[in-house]
């Protein structure tokens, strides 16, 4: 929009920017976005504040102070600190990479089954999984959290057999609490009717040509799904992951119920334990708030678009 | 050194995984390959541990590091992996139906072998192993040996049974893979779960089985199978889970043999199905394949354990004993649920006159225009008088919330403000959006960002906002900060004079131009709302001053406002951290919409004479009112469960503040009270249900 403005050959500067000034949409847009930002900008500004300096005074006073400090990172990234964050984000990755990886890949299985295969009961078995989308996730936890336990006698899902006494186990899982793998795991199964309705929504829309003359080569549903279906939604499966990225590298809810009490915690955790404990690693917040959302950050800004993309075919139909 | 160790680290993996996803696409059993030898390797790389990836790598972190990203690749690869296997073995059955059967039941013996040892029935197959030891040792190679060795007995038998052409070979082979297969389990049954054989029981179980086999099927060789291995699992059943277990009975042989051996046999009875047969048969498994395994998961995660936190939520707090309706009793009658002492307050508060005055206003506006046009007494609902009254019910739900306590009543108020915030915000910076000259990208970015950051990081960023220091220190949270300059300045001299004049030149100049626009017939309802606010800010500080202060005797001092304990308004101050966090999803739906909304309609309107905010309430408003439905559904939804800001910026919600999901994770997992926390959860669900059934009610008009 500016080079176009620019570009027309108008009256004087003087007029160019006096036009500028009393645009009141864009004027009204911009204090807007002066307001949101500028929580985000003080947490950054005092995040290079020593702890007196955060103590202090508001974060503006930083260009009267003029010594700007890397010591809060230092002290939150170094290893073998004790507030270490570093740990953290290796055991955030543990859990976002799989937790996205997984999914993407069972739900696209399942969007093109539900989009180009032909069975019983397709409409209402659709229906019914992207229904699940609106269930608030607590009300699985509990039972989870049973699964992946230690209880007793063990963790895992156990079925007792109707008519008998006896009680098999159906899912022997172990004290799987308190490692990542209870985390993407749960994960993994409350991102499918998002995950599925996102991508069904995209590879319904693929041309039906495409499939006949596949059909006609002899290639069966695996085959197109590899070789067709896979490369051609790349840009669902983009915007899918952004979502589940961000999703699960930012939870917090399960995060903590499934390693709230173990030694490894993520980032959320990490930062939320950290904010609770009102001691003198206050100043600390704020560097680790911003390396916690440092991540998500790289995603959102380089890869905006897929992102947007994502939020609208998720949301506006038709 | 580590860190460079890492980068290394993580350069080849990419790069192998690069490979691997190029492989993929020529051939998945190939990628198979080169994914295994990935993990391989990684496997490799952490067993040697730090000893020999000394030069890289040193100490407990790096090594974290090396396991973590093994179990990642390893997860991913064998979730992916066991779904390509999958689909090669359907594969198989249009063309080698031996291959395939065999592996199947590969698959189905790894799977009930793998069962048997996790539920510690049988003791370790190679290694020696106290029978009467609970638990089951030897590490990884313990947990696989049961699933290989019954893939192999499995696999084999079932591709030579079935390789075989006449009928007599085939059962006969089968029923010694079974044969073989229980000989296997039987001495290695754990001696606390050795079944004493009841005959009688059996035998009856055998044949009830062999009868519910035989009526399922509905040709002649369909029905032996199904009476074949109808009669195995028959046996079984009475066998194994119905007869007492004795440490010294002797029939472990029998009970496993016999059963395996009956549904072995069943199942090669068969002989190869017909072509027609076996490519509708592939269909149908391709179909089971594809949704498998995402619907497993959603079984598993979320369906199963929702219907299970039902039964949870009758019992007491370890989930044992059944209460009956206590627990939802106690929600809903618990002071901390519903608080209505103080409802009398909702008459005495400025907000619910604020909310009278909006309605006055509403209706007079719709009843002038109503008059004008028709020149009788009469009804208009434009948008300015829908807005007033939208905003004086708004004003009123602050008014009543405010009075009302409770955790129900803060959800709602989440709920009421929230969206409706949310929407109307996020519709102004779209709109506002669209019509700017310069820098929307840049705008619509930064105020979208937000929602980037987790909840727990907006929550410290806010709380940044939210400090309130002594009041004799300056203050550090912004928002005090900003609200105590305003107080001193409100009470000061000059400065103060200066403030009004230019208030005063504002107010001025827009009451001159909406009075001209009055005259000449234009819309004057944004200025009005401009002349109110400024009018307002004028009053305060000609006369009672605005800002953080408080007098005292000593003169006027500054005041800060607790945003984080000062109840009931701390609630308002948490909403705007989702707020400011959700407005640019909204904004970014809604802007699709706008630019959606065909410029032919807009034109017209424009034709007809409408000025632009007449074509946004005439035209685009309604274009885009399917589409304000899906964003107020989603943030209901979302709102409704709202955590981690009450948790963590609403200090746990102990200062009137907390809402449901905060209430559901302390009861459930600092409490373990999980009855409880059950009930809760239940409570939240029966909640979002309303829109749950929206949404399949508008996705079922879609589909069809």
């Amino acid at each position: 929009m500016t080079t176009s403005v620019a570009a027309t050959p108008g009256p004087g500067l003087g007029d160019r920017i006096y036009r500028k000034l009393s645009d009141i949409p864009t004027a009204v847009l911009w204090l807007l976005v002066v307001i949101w930002t500028i929580p985000s900008l003080s947490l950054f500004v005092n995040s290079f504040r020593g702890r007196d300096a955060q103590r202090n005074d508001a974060f503006w006073n930083i260009l009267a102070e003029r010594d700007a400090t890397l010591e809060n990172y230092e002290s939150v990234l170094t290893a073998g600190a004790t507030n270490n964050l570093t740990d953290s984000i290796v055991t955030s990755f543990a859990i976002a990479v799989p937790a996205t990886i997984i999914p993407i890949t069972f739900a696209a299985i399942a969007a093109y089954a539900f989009a180009w295969m032909d069975f019983r009961g397709k409409k209402w078995l659709f229906i019914g999984t992207v229904s699940l989308l609106a269930i608030p996730l607590q009300v699985a936890l509990i039972p989870l959290l049973q699964l992946f336990g230690d209880g007793d006698p063990f963790g895992g899902a156990h079925l007792t057999v109707p008519f008998t006494d006896k009680t098999l186990t159906v899912l022997p899982l172990n004290n799987l609490v308190g490692t990542p793998a209870a985390v993407w795991l749960t994960h993994t199964g409350f991102a499918m009717p998002f995950a599925i309705f996102l991508l069904h929504n995209y590879i319904v829309q693929l041309p039906k040509e495409l499939f006949e003359s596949a059909q006609i080569d002899g290639a069966n549903h695996f085959g197109i799904f590899w070789r067709l279906v896979l490369p051609l939604s790349i840009p669902a499966l983009a915007s899918f992951a952004i979502f589940q990225f961000l999703w699960t590298w930012n939870d917090y809810l399960i995060a903590n119920t499934m390693l709230g009490f173990s030694g490894q915690a993520p980032t959320t955790v990490f930062i939320a334990n950290l904010a609770g404990d009102f001691d003198n690693t206050d100043h600390l917040l704020t560097s680790a708030a911003f390396v916690q959302a440092f991540f998500p950050l790289v995603v959102f800004f380089s890869l905006q678009r897929y992102f947007v993309r994502g939020i609208l075919a998720g949301s506006v139909k038709g | 050194m580590t860190w460079l160790g890492l980068v290394v680290l993580i350069c080849l993996v990419a790069l192998l995984m690069r490979a691997f996803v190029s492989t993929l696409r020529e051939s998945p059993a190939r990628a198979l390959i080169v994914g295994g030898v990935v993990v391989g390797a990684l496997v490799f790389a952490v067993s040697l541990g730090d000893a020999d990836l000394g030069s890289i790598a040193t100490g407990d972190q790096m090594e974290r590091v090396l396991q973590m990203l093994a179990t990642v690749a390893i997860s991913v690869v064998a979730c992916v992996g066991l779904w390509v296997v999958l689909n090669l073995c359907v594969g198989q059955a249009q063309g080698r139906w031996a291959t395939f059967s065999g592996l199947v039941a590969a698959l189905v013996g790894a799977t009930f072998f793998g069962l048997l040892r996790g539920n510690y029935s049988v003791t370790a197959l190679l290694t020696d192993e106290d029978p009467r030891y609970f638990g089951a040792g030897g590490g990884i190679l313990g947990l696989l040996e049961w699933p290989v060795v019954g893939a192999i007995v499995f696999g084999i038998g079932t591709f030579v049974a079935k390789s075989l052409p006449q009928q007599i070979a085939r059962v006969g082979v089968g029923a010694g893979v079974g044969l073989i297969a229980g000989a296997l389990i039987a001495p290695r049954t754990k001696l606390w779960q050795r079944p004493l054989l009841d005959w009688p029981e059996a035998l009856l179980f055998t044949a009830g089985g062999a009868a519910i086999g035989l009526a399922l099927a509905n040709t002649k060789d369909r029905r032996i199978r199904g009476a074949l291995v109808g009669s195995g699992i028959g046996f079984a059943f009475g066998a194994w889970l119905r007869a007492p277990f004795f440490q010294t009975s002797a029939t472990p042989w029998i009970n496993t043999m016999v059963p395996l051996a009956l549904i072995m046999a069943g199942f090669c009875w068969m002989a190869e199905p017909s072509q027609r047969d076996r490519s509708r048969f592939d269909t149908r498994a391709r179909a089971v394949v594809f949704l498998g395994p995402a619907l497993g998961f959603l079984l598993v995660a979320l369906v199963i354990p929702a219907i299970r936190t039902g039964v949870l939520s009758f019992t007491n707090s370890s989930g044992e004993r059944s209460v009956g309706f206590a627990n939802y009793e106690r929600l809903f009658t618990a002071q901390s649920s519903f608080d209505v002492s103080a409802w009398s307050n909702i008459f005495t508060s400025n907000l619910f006159y604020a909310a009278l005055i909006m309605f006055l206003v509403g209706a007079a506006v719709a009843v002038v225009s109503g008059t004008g046009r028709n020149g009788t007494l009469s009804w208009d609902g434009g948008p300015t008088s829908t807005g007033a009254i939208l905003f004086g019910a708004f004003l009123l739900s602050f008014a009543a919330l405010a009075s009302l306590r409770g955790t129900f009543f803060n959800n709602l108020w989440w709920v009421i403000t929230v969206v409706s915030v949310t929407t109307v915000l996020g519709m102004a910076v779209a709109v506002l959006a669209d019509r700017a000259t310069w820098g929307e990208n840049l705008a619509k970015s930064l105020i979208f960002m937000p929602m980037a950051i987790s909840f727990v990081g907006a929550s410290i960023v806010w709380r940044l906002q939210f400090q309130a220091r002594d009041i004799r220190k300056k203050q550090t949270g912004v928002l005090n900060a900003v609200w105590v300059e305003l107080g001193k300045l409100s009470n000061s001299g000059l400065p103060r004079i200066l403030v009004m004049i230019g208030l005063a030149l504002v107010l001025g100049v827009t009451l001159w131009r909406l009075v001209k626009r009055a005259r000449s017939g234009l819309p004057f309802s944004g200025m009005s709302i401009v002349v109110v606010l400024v009018g307002w800010l004028l009053y305060r500080f000609a006369g009672p001053r605005l800002g953080g202060f408080r007098r005292t005797d000593a003169g006027v001092v500054p005041d800060t406002v607790q945003f984080i304990t000062e109840a009931p308004f701390n609630n308002v101050w948490l909403m705007v951290i989702l707020i400011w966090m959700q407005t640019g999803f909204a904004m970014v739906i809604f802007f699709a919409a706008i630019k959606a909304v065909p410029e032919e309609y807009l034109e017209a309107a424009r034709v007809d004479g409408a000025t632009d905010s007449q074509a946004f309430f005439g035209v685009t408003l309604p274009t885009i009112l399917p589409t304000v439905g899906v964003v107020v559904t989603t943030l209901i939804v979302g709102v409704t469960k709202v955590f981690d800001i009450v948790a963590v910026a609403g200090l746990g919600g102990k200062f009137g503040n907390d809402v449901l999901a905060n209430q559901m994770f302390k009861e459930s997992f600092q409490q373990f009270n999980f009855g409880f926390g059950a009930a809760i959860a239940i409570v939240m669900f029966l909640l979002v249900l309303p829109v749950m059934m929206y949404n399949v009610w508008t996705m079922q008009k879609e589909v069809n």
